[in-house]
């Protein structure tokens, strides 16, 4: 049996007393890729954050290939990193620096080797990835939220990352472009096999990139399930989710 | 009450510990390579370029001030002699560096803290850690160092201002001129006082900087955790200066 790239074991956490995950198993094989659903507020992001170390549990581990991540030193979670790309829900782009430099950072500081033509290129097949060749020279202030996102997808790909983790990459986008993210995203599988883990709304698009699913909800991953498994189960909550009702067991809860 | 008083002072060791975890990682990462040179070069400029108009008007008027007063008391027994030596000793010494220090904590340590609480709160910390980019290494060093290393010359600048205030307050203003007033100010002045004021301004940068960047990095909460930040660290900051001032007068006299 092959040991999981990512392994989660009872992660729990909490805010100021309010339990945001209450106790999540997950494993991630290389290859997968993965979309977490759940409700506004269900803890996605503080579950990815989780999975780089970003946020440490409160009980529970983290699992990098086997290693513990809570037992590494500082300078092996830096190595861990280096196989990991990000794109974050708010962009998060640095904002004293222009769209070419935000790209050109993780490459300026992994690949010190590559000469300036060589990053310029690099950089410009990723803007073009993302539909937006123009760009470069422009600051984020100046970009609209949709762009930065693109442009903060851009930069976690441009290492071309073994292991990559996008929070909402397509929310706020036009259909065209959410096609277009989708396919950097089944490309970057099938021809890099790189893993990749993506929380969506877009059930089209959950639809497009997934080879598993899971959902999130009250804390905990209630169905987890391939994806041809995952869309035709009959669990209440993903099918109330899947199909958008304003009935069922979501709304339920939200009540009490 | 005494619940008040207990939740303050765990609330102010945490805040202390927390802090202090910050200094030691800031040196050690300062020996650490890559060495953000482009990022320091920066930082020596907007810190020098930023400050360097606070601190002469700072300087400019401590001088005045400071020689009117001092003028008129010791004219009452004739001492207006000695004056230039008061002057320059006080100036050198001290006012200068803490007057300009508590200025570079207004300007600076609360850019600082702005700068680094918006990169913290819009994610930009967290994706500088996925990019494997340390931030003490990579925001807190270079500022540290730029501001340690920009204040000692804006200060140089401003012991000459400050002296040069005084002097042409008494010659002009007064109208009573001095002659040799520079060349008294000098005799007074040795190169030690001139040193001290410059390792008190290495210091006062040194925490304007770090307490501006621990602020930063522990905001919370959007806009209004920002604004709090800045508060903050300028707040923090000029306490952080009286307080090791007092401790550096003590060692360095
Ligand atoms: N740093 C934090 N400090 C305190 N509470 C937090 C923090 N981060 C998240 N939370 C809380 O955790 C809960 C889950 O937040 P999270 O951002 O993971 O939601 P989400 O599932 O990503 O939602 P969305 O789909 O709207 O992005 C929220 O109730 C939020 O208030
Ligand atoms: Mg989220």
């Amino acid at each position: 049996m092959t040991v999981p790239l990512l392994t989660l074991k009872g992660i729990r956490k909490s805010f100021s007393g309010k339990p945001v995950l209450q106790g999540i198993d997950l494993d991630v094989y290389q290859g997968d890729s993965l979309v977490i659903l759940g409700g506004s507020g269900a803890g996605k992001s503080v579950l990815m954050r989780h999975l780089i170390g970003l946020m440490q549990p409160d009980e529970g581990y983290v699992l990098f290939k086997g290693a513990n991540m809570a037992d590494m030193t500082s300078s092996e979670v830096y190595e861990t990193r280096r196989h990991f790309g990000m794109s974050f829900q708010e962009g998060a782009l640095f904002d004293s620096l222009n769209v070419f430099e935000n790209i050109a950072f993780p490459i300026r500081r992994h690949r010190r080797h590559w000469s300036l033509a060589k990053i310029t290129a690099r950089v410009q097949e990723c803007l073009e990835m993302v539909g937006m060749p123009n760009v470069a020279k422009l600051m984020p202030s100046e970009l609209s939220g949709g762009m930065r996102r693109r442009v903060g997808f851009a930069r976690s790909i441009a290492l071309e990352p073994d292991i990559l983790l996008f929070d909402e990459p397509t929310t706020g986008l036009d259909p065209v472009m959410t096609s277009v993210l989708n396919d950097v995203i089944i490309s970057l599988r099938t021809q890099l096999n790189a893993t990749s883990i993506t929380i969506t709304h877009d059930m089209s698009s959950a639809r497009a990139i997934a080879t598993r699913l899971a959902m999130l909800f009250q804390g905990q991953l209630v169905f987890e399930a391939d994806r041809d498994a995952f869309f035709e189960t009959d669990h209440a909550i993903v099918r109330q989710f899947v199909e958008g009702n304003a009935t069922g067991p979501l709304t339920e809860a939200l009540m009490k | 009450m005494f619940n008040w008083v207990g939740k303050t002072t765990l609330h102010l060791a945490d805040g202390v510990g927390a802090y202090s975890v910050l200094i030691g990682q800031t040196m050690r990462q300062s020996l650490r390579r890559p060495f953000e040179l482009r990022e320091m070069v920066k930082q020596l400029e907007q810190v020098g370029v930023n400050s360097l108009p606070v601190v002469a008007v700072t300087a400019l008027f401590t001088g005045m001030v400071l020689a009117l007063q001092t003028y008129d008391g010791f004219r009452r027994f004739q001492a207006e002699g000695y004056v230039p030596a008061l002057l320059g000793l006080a100036l050198v010494r001290e006012l200068v560096p803490v007057l300009g220090g508590m200025m570079v904590a207004g300007r600076v340590g609360s850019a600082m803290a702005a700068e680094v609480g918006t990169m913290k709160v819009t994610s930009q910390i967290d994706a500088l850690q996925v990019m494997a980019a340390d931030p003490v290494q990579f925001l807190v060093v270079p500022r540290v160092w730029a501001t340690a290393i920009m204040l000692p010359l804006l200060i140089a600048i401003g012991d000459l201002i400050g002296i040069w205030g005084g002097q042409f307050l008494i010659t002009s203003v007064l109208g009573e001129p001095q002659p040799g007033f520079m060349d008294r100010v000098f005799e007074f002045v040795d190169a030690k006082d001139f040193w001290s004021g410059m390792i008190k301004a290495f210091t006062f940068g040194a925490i304007v900087a770090s307490v501006g960047c621990y602020q930063g990095l522990a905001t919370r909460g959007g806009a209004e955790g920002v604004g709090k930040a800045t508060t903050a660290a300028v707040v923090q900051g000029s306490l952080g200066i009286l307080v090791a001032d007092f401790f550096l007068t003590k060692v360095l006299f």
